[in-house]
């Protein structure tokens, strides 16, 4: 009976050890790929540092795709590494798994498999003095689910991208922090992952692209996109940690193959909650932006005078080409989303600024009454970097006005620029902040003239009269639509000035002169 | 500054009697007045005593005839002349004079403080029928100011 009962409880014992351990042992000698043991997906194996330098070597056969979560578990003092190979003949090393430092593990959250022979390398990593250890065993677990629109590791490189359909998500990890075979010194270790989009473009319209990439915690993401030449289209860095990004109505010109780029800032990693992608192409409405046209050589056209445009990060820049076709004056206006204060400027065909248009604050609109221009000219829409980047469009509108010859041209701002008058009545606008419009007046002799000045609506002008050299002999102020008549000497020459008190962008100031008669 | 009206009348009497006189075929002398045509009224004004070119502003005289703005003078130096016309009724009349000096730093004509103005700055005068009137005001270095009240000949 005591022989019985010695031998239930030794067999219990031995019983409990191998429970303990949790999965099957590795069995050394496996330090090489000939001597891999093999292992089976869903399943624990353990195994030793026996010493400081030594590899084992699993080797795993894939019978059908699928996705495979893999984790190894840290050794107490020891700083396990983990290499993933692919291939019987010629494994080619697929990931380099060492994110942590010694104790910690080491996991791979979707290493996507085809049918093929995998081997996993458990190793010492060189970050951290190798030591052997014997009592303590790493474990390591092979998760396998069904991959469902999901990305395949490893998809680290342009050649290696993993393809996604349009209108279609797909969902990735941030797994694992580094990758130790990123070479690229602009991103060195950097784990990215690639999506490859194949356009093809029905017709000679361009497209655009939206990329969207939801948040994930503790992740902050940055997401771009590249064309087949390398050439970067837009990347959207805006969103903070566990915030989303977004590269919205990106323009495609042409068709191809376009590349996106999910990687995360600072080496984070997120193995548990995945990341979801989705990429939509709309065709390109000619009353849309379309990026990129951050610079003077991609600078959209406006079709029909009026564009709409988002501003994408803080230091997104839009460019827009107005063709001109006669000389004219413009109304250039431009209605910024509602939590959205802009910057408006305005170049010339030589990519000489005129001026910025900044007067009024976040929601409101930016107006220039009346640039005029007789050659092509750009317009440039930004934000103020200091604010968060708004969600909504702005809408910019250029227009045309009709010609008239008592309208005064802009710049008129000094006496060197002031305009002749070729009507006896003028008429003009508050154009900025502090615009100074001048006129200059020229009779056969000295006259006594009168001005009639009818102020702008809603602003406040002071106009004043000069003598031949430009300094001020009269002054009146002129509030609202106001009328005010006063009379001044000229002697043969002089100057009208008038100053913006509050400007009107909305609505003009007249002058009617007797014109010495 | 009371002393301005007998000032005047006496320049205008010398004025009368002396060097406007021409001689005719019987060698007698006759003087001949300037018509009037689009003005009837001459205002001339400057500093007479001014030598130093830094305190010789630019500057110009606003003339009130009959307490009324009428206009102003040209724009000058003020040790140059600076006149201004007009057509009034005849009658007699007042001209009052506003000096008015230019402020470089605003870029703007800015109106003397009353004790910079000239003294007096006003004079009676009577503009006849078919006569131009011409009144020069000539202000010395302490502000007293002279008015010489005459016609203008051809």
């Amino acid at each position: 009976m005591k022989i019985i009962t010695c031998i239930t409880v030794l067999l219990l014992l031995v019983s409990l050890a191998s429970c303990s351990k949790n999965g099957k042992k590795e069995k050394e000698p496996n330090n090489s790929f000939a001597t891999a043991g093999d292992i089976s997906l869903d399943a624990r194996f353990t195994g030793f540092m026996d010493t400081p330098n030594d590899r084992d070597f699993y080797r795993l056969i894939i019978d059908k795709p699928g996705v495979i979560d893999v984790n190894c578990s840290g050794v107490k003092g020891i700083n396990l590494a983990v290499k993933v190979w692919k291939g019987e003949e010629e494994p080619r090393l697929l990931k380099w798994i060492d994110d942590n430092r010694k104790s910690s593990p080491e996991r791979l959250g979707n290493l996507g498999v085809i049918p093929g022979t995998y081997y996993f390398e458990i190793l010492q990593s060189d970050r951290d003095t190798r030591k052997s250890s014997t009592e303590s065993s790493y474990e390591l677990e092979l998760k396998s689910r069904e991959a469902i629109s999901e990305e395949s590791e490893p998809n680290d490189s342009k050649d290696e991208a993993d393809s996604l359909r349009q209108d279609n998500e797909i969902t990735g990890y941030f797994s694992p922090a580094y990758n130790r075979m990123n070479e690229n010194t602009e991103n060195l270790h950097r784990e990215e992952d690639w999506y490859v989009v194949d356009v093809a473009l029905g017709s000679d319209t361009p497209a655009l692209i939206t990329v969207s990439l939801s948040g994930v915690t503790e992740i902050n993401s940055i997401l771009s996109l590249y064309d087949e030449n390398d050439t970067l289209i837009s990347t959207s860095d805006n969103g903070g940690t566990g915030e989303p990004e977004s590269i919205t109505g990106a323009g495609i010109q042409k068709s191809g193959s376009y590349y996106i780029i999910v990687a995360s800032k600072g080496y984070a990693a997120n193995n548990d909650e995945p990341y979801t992608l989705k990429v939509t192409m709309l065709e390109r409405d000619a009353g849309a932006e379309m990026e990129k046209n951050d610079d003077f050589d991609s600078a959209n056209g406006i079709v029909n005078n009026v564009i709409t445009g988002k501003i994408n990060s803080r230091k997104d820049r839009d460019l827009f080409l107005c063709t001109v076709t006669r000389p004219s004056a413009y109304r250039i206006e431009l209605r910024p989303a509602d939590d959205m204060d802009t910057i408006c400027s305005i170049y010339n065909i030589n990519q000489e600024k005129i001026i910025d248009i900044n007067n009024a604050g976040s929601g409101k609109k930016e107006t220039y009454p009346n640039y005029f221009s007789d050659k092509d000219f750009y317009i440039e829409v930004t934000m103020r970097s200091r604010d968060s980047l708004p969600t909504g469009e702005y809408v910019l509108s250029v227009t045309p006005l009709e010609e008239n010859e008592s309208m005064e041209r802009e710049p008129n701002n000094d006496v060197p620029q002031a305009n002749g008058l070729k009507a006896k009545t003028i008429s003009g606008y508050t154009s900025f902040k502090g615009d100074k419009d001048y006129f200059k007046l020229s009779y056969d002799s000295r006259v006594k003239d009168r001005f009639e000045v009818r102020g702008a609506r809603g602003g406040e002008i002071r106009v004043s009269v000069t003598d031949p050299l430009g300094y001020i002999t009269k002054t009146v102020d002129v509030k609202g639509e106001k009328k005010v008549i006063f009379s001044e000497m000229i002697d043969k020459k002089g100057y009208i000035i008038v100053e913006s008190v509050t400007e009107s962008y909305d609505y003009p100031y007249t002058i009617n002169l007797r014109g010495g008669e | 500054m009371k002393h301005a009206v007998p000032v005047a009348a006496l320049c205008m009497s010398v004025l009368l009697f002396v060097g406007c006189a021409t001689t005719d075929s019987t060698g007698e002398k006759t003087i001949t007045y300037k018509k009037p045509d689009e003005y009837n009224f001459r205002f001339t004004g400057l500093d007479t005593e001014i030598d130093d070119p830094s305190k010789d502003r630019r500057s110009y005289y606003k003339i009130f005839i009959d307490k009324a703005e009428e206009g102003r003078t040209t724009t000058g130096l003020e040790s140059q002349e600076k006149s201004c016309d007009a057509r009034l009724q005849p009658n007699r009349h007042l001209v009052t004079v506003e000096k008015w000096v230019l402020d470089q730093r605003s870029g703007r004509y800015i109106k003397l403080n009353n004790i910079e103005q000239p003294k007096p700055n006003y004079v009676y005068f009577d503009l006849p029928e078919d006569r131009i009137v011409v009144i020069e005001m000539k202000t010395l270095r302490d502000g007293t100011t002279e008015f010489v009240v005459g016609y203008e000949r051809r």
